[in-house]
């Protein structure tokens, strides 16, 4: 009982046609008081759908949602306790900021004075006390998108959606937001719910990722758990980078790594580019015990600031490994090398894999 | 730079000629005749004393605007919801697209042709007048044509399309993502009509008002055909002057009178929709 | 639910109210009898007949054909430079100059009519066609200028500009590119100025005498004496001819206008 105590949102079986466009399929997930829960995925793949079904925008052909134990499929969106921050903000342009913050809590029963007072309060909150007099024309990008914060938490809610709040402003601003979202959500404790594309940005602030395709969830946990064991490939390849060879178990039941001609059919193991060593030669790769050895010659070597991507060819994969820092031994274009992987850092996807 | 110019020049110049010459000259010489006297020449304010000092011409004044106001009144009513019905409540597009060629055929039909359907419709043996006898609303017909109410109804009829048109325009533009706002912070939907949805159409309702207004105002045919000559509005004031008095001077001062006062109506209006959305 | 039911009562009824008069009109021109009657009693064209056969009817309609026509071409040859000066070019007076041509849109017709008629005369441009044109051509030029202005956008600068790049001269791109891009608007506002100026009768009735006259203003003088179904067989023909207009209009740059874009 306890457990069902803690559950803020319940998402059950709710599957969302658009004509014959599946936009979602038997999805379930449930959130927690307090937490930070992203909605991963890219364009098409659900996630902004099941964001309005959660608000009420849209109607399930299937299953149920409930918000601390209520039922609230049927519900429509001004009877949910929850808010909305949107894309492009949707700010009242015909009000000023204190008036589209205040507009919750006058709506939802409060006087003036005490809709003026809470107003002011949520402003504060996120650092626009002085602005309540202006247009939301007359501010920038970065304002605008904390006069919509202050907007959906002023009522208070025990859920905030957010609809990629952060892709309209630029990188600098929107990695200082991601910041002070994260500070903000901890300091008030009310359960985000947030859409994106962009896996950095889900990464640096859930507590746990949904990772969604074509109208599915794919996998649920902590960012850590989909980087380092990725349920599908297809979390495999968002998620991070990757190589994904085919393998196969010798009888010993070690790994061997099966060329690409034969690939198909196989398990698969994901390799993070991290994990792949780089040797000059066999030797040098015999010297550590256990690795898997690949020959191969290097396709490609490309430095970005702080790391250095090498494709290496080798078995007839293209794999990629990483090096920190600008790479010294002098790798060139065609040298031939020896790829060195440690077993235990290989994730397996078990089972026939497309 | 100089080639700018003179490409600027030569783009602005037959425009600028044309409307100077058939257009400023012109209202210009009504201005000028209007403060002329008719007989001695020399300025003068008689022309406008004659209209301003004097009862029926008032009362005359009174009656268009009156007619003006209710006309742009009951567009309003009846506008809102036709438009709101178009753009919101309509899904099918094809017939969404014949309601709109039924609201602009009017617009494409004179004024003449509109006035002289109503001169049939509201006559004493009319379908108005029959359909009400016949539905014992009324036991001897009604008189409509030489009443306000007659003109009234002429002239709502004419222009009501602008107003749909003007305030459908301004309903197609609001964004729905701030209904959903709306709705999302906790109002109903007549909460969030009457908080969000309506005050961002009010340009629209504005500039549908202020073409109305002014196209009421000023309307000659309407009035001519649908009063029989016993309803005056200050357009047939004027005509008479030109067509049939030929006095500039005095049918000038009674076309910038009237004039002045739809120029100050619209800037009434334009104030007031200025200070509404502040 | 109840709100949105009264609310399509409402429209319904006001829509037929608009179609009304009309429906009226073409009912009452097909009649049998002598008199104006609506539902008309039997059905017979031979009012058409009648009017078709009557070179005034006849006259006044090609006067007003040409009228609205040559008005019609000459304010897009005054409107689209325009548009492009004012959507294109900085120079002083620029607001000036655009309400200049804009306003015959709020200013009272009969006014307009009433000072052309009184500088005409002092100039002798009274009482023929081409008193009628100028007049006609103040009023239809801001319809064009209208429609065009808002096609002329930034985003459209930007592809005049790669042609210039390109190396096309200036009318070249005019040509190429420009006008292309506000043909819709031109074609738009052009059936605008055909129609306002084909069904004007404020501005014409000061120009017009018994040997030339405008179809609208023959209409008026007859209408204030006679009604017969003659009257309602011409009117029956200008709604129809409207009718092909708007079909025109919606089949070329389309009346879509009331429809959201999500």
């Amino acid at each position: 009982m306890a457990g069902a105590d803690m559950t803020l949102l319940a998402i059950d079986d709710i599957s969302k046609n658009f004509g014959k466009h599946q936009a979602l399929c038997d999805i379930s997930l449930a959130i927690e008081s307090g937490e930070f829960v992203s909605l991963l995925g890219p364009s098409g793949c659900g996630k902004t759908t099941l964001l309005r079904l959660i608000a009420g925008f849209l109607r399930a052909d299937r299953g149920t949602i409930s918000i601390a134990g209520e039922d609230v499929t049927g519900l429509p969106p001004h009877r949910r306790p929850l808010n909305t921050v949107f894309q492009n903000y949707a700010l009242f342009p015909h009000l000023t900021v204190a008036d589209n913050v205040a507009y919750g809590p006058r709506r939802t029963g409060a006087g003036k004075a005490e809709a003026s007072r809470r107003a002011q309060e949520a402003l504060d909150l996120v650092g626009l006390g002085e602005f309540g007099d202006r247009y939301p024309r007359q501010m920038s990008g970065g304002q605008q998108q904390r006069v919509a914060l202050a907007r959906a938490i002023v009522n208070r809610p025990k859920l905030l959606l957010l609809d990629e709040p952060l892709s309209a402003l630029d990188l600098q601003l929107r990695k200082r937001m991601q910041i002070e979202l994260k500070q903000l959500q901890e300091k008030i404790g009310i359960a985000f719910v947030f859409v994106t594309h962009d896996q950095e940005e889900a990464m640096a602030m859930s507590d746990r990722i949904a990772v969604m395709n074509a109208g599915r969830i794919e996998q649920v946990g902590t960012g850590a758990e989909i980087y380092r064991r990725p349920a599908t490939r297809f979390v495999a390849e968002f998620i991070g980078e990757a190589s994904l060879l085919p393998v196969q178990r010798t009888g010993n039941g070690a790994l061997t790594i099966v060329p690409a001609v034969e690939a198909s059919g196989r398990s698969v193991a994901v390799l993070r580019p991290e994990h792949a060593q780089i040797f000059a030669g066999q030797a040098d790769a015999s010297t550590s015990c256990n690795l898997l050895s690949m020959e191969g010659h290097v396709e490609t070597v490309a430095s970005i600031g702080g790391v250095t991507n090498i494709y290496v060819r080798a078995l007839g994969h293209l794999v990629h490994a990483r090096r920190l820092g600008l790479v010294e031994s002098g790798l060139r274009e065609g040298q031939k090398v020896v790829l060195g992987i440690d077993p235990q850092n290989l994730h397996l996807l078990e089972g026939p894999q497309p | 730079m100089t080639a700018s110019r003179s490409v600027i020049l030569g783009l602005v110049a037959l425009p600028l000629v044309y409307f100077t010459a058939f257009f400023l000259v012109p209202l210009m010489t009504v201005f000028v005749a209007s403060l002329t006297d008719a007989q001695q020449g020399g300025m003068t304010f008689s022309n406008y004393a004659r209209i301003l000092l004097d009862e029926y011409h008032w009362s005359v004044i009174a009656v268009t605007f009156r007619l003006g106001i209710l006309t742009t009144l009951i567009c309003i009513v009846l506008g809102y919801p036709l438009a709101w019905y178009l753009v919101r409540i309509v899904k099918w597009r094809t017939w969404r697209r014949i309601c709109v060629i039924l609201l602009v055929l009017p617009l494409f039909t004179s004024n003449i042709v509109r006035s002289f359907g109503w001169m049939v419709l509201l006559g004493r043996n009319g379908l108005v007048n029959e359909t009400l006898q016949a539905g014992g609303l009324i036991e001897r017909p009604i008189r409509f044509l030489g009443t306000e109410t007659g003109i009234l109804i002429g002239l709502v009829y004419i222009l009501l399309p602008f107003v749909v048109l003007t305030i459908g325009n301004a309903l197609a533009k609001v964004d729905h993502s701030l209904e959903q706002a709306s709705a999302d912070l906790g109002a109903s939907s007549a909460s969030t009509f009457w908080h969000v949805t309506f005050p961002l159409s009010i340009p629209g309702v504005v500039s549908g008002s202020i073409i109305v207004f002014a196209l009421a105002v000023s309307a000659y045919v309407t009035p001519a055909l649908l009063s029989g000559g016993r309803v005056t509005v200050l357009a047939v004031l004027v005509f008479q002057q030109y067509s049939s008095v030929f006095n500039f001077h005095y049918g000038g001062a009674l076309a910038i009178t009237l004039l002045v006062f739809t120029l100050l109506m619209i800037a009434i209006a334009s104030l007031v929709s200025r200070l509404g959305a502040r | 639910m109840a709100i949105r039911f009264l609310i399509r009562v409402l429209a319904i009824m006001t829509l037929a109210y608009l179609m009304l008069p009309l429906i009226v009109i073409i009912g009452a021109s097909l009649t049998t009898s002598e008199f104006l009657a609506f539902p008309p009693q039997g059905l017979t064209l031979r009012w058409y007949e009648v009017v078709v056969l009557d070179p005034t009817y006849v006259d006044s309609f090609v006067t007003s054909a040409i009228l609205a026509m040559l008005a019609t071409l000459v304010a897009v040859a005054l409107a689209v430079p325009a548009a492009l000066a004012i959507a294109r070019h900085d120079f002083p007076g620029k607001a000036a100059f655009s309400s200049l041509l804009l306003s015959p849109l709020v200013l009272p017709h009969l006014v307009l009519g009433a000072a052309l008629l009184q500088f005409g005369s002092s100039i002798g441009l009274v009482r023929n066609f081409s008193a009628l044109l100028v007049g006609h051509v103040v009023i239809v030029t801001p319809f064009v200028l209208r429609t065009v202005l808002p096609l002329l956008s930034r985003e459209q600068q930007t592809l005049e500009e790669a042609s210039r790049d390109l190396g096309a001269d200036a009318f070249t791109t005019f040509f190429l590119v420009t006008l292309p891009q506000i043909r819709s608007g031109i074609i738009s506002g052009a059936i605008f100025a055909f129609i306002t100026s084909f069904i004007n009768v404020e501005l014409s009735i000061f120009n017009t005498t018994a040997s030339l006259n405008t179809i609208p203003v023959q209409l008026f003088n007859y209408v204030q004496y006679s009604v017969d179904p003659t009257i309602a067989a011409v009117s029956a023909a200008t709604i129809l001819a409207a009718v092909v207009a708007i079909i025109v209009l919606d089949l070329t740059v389309g009346l879509d206008f009331l429809s959201e874009n999500e």
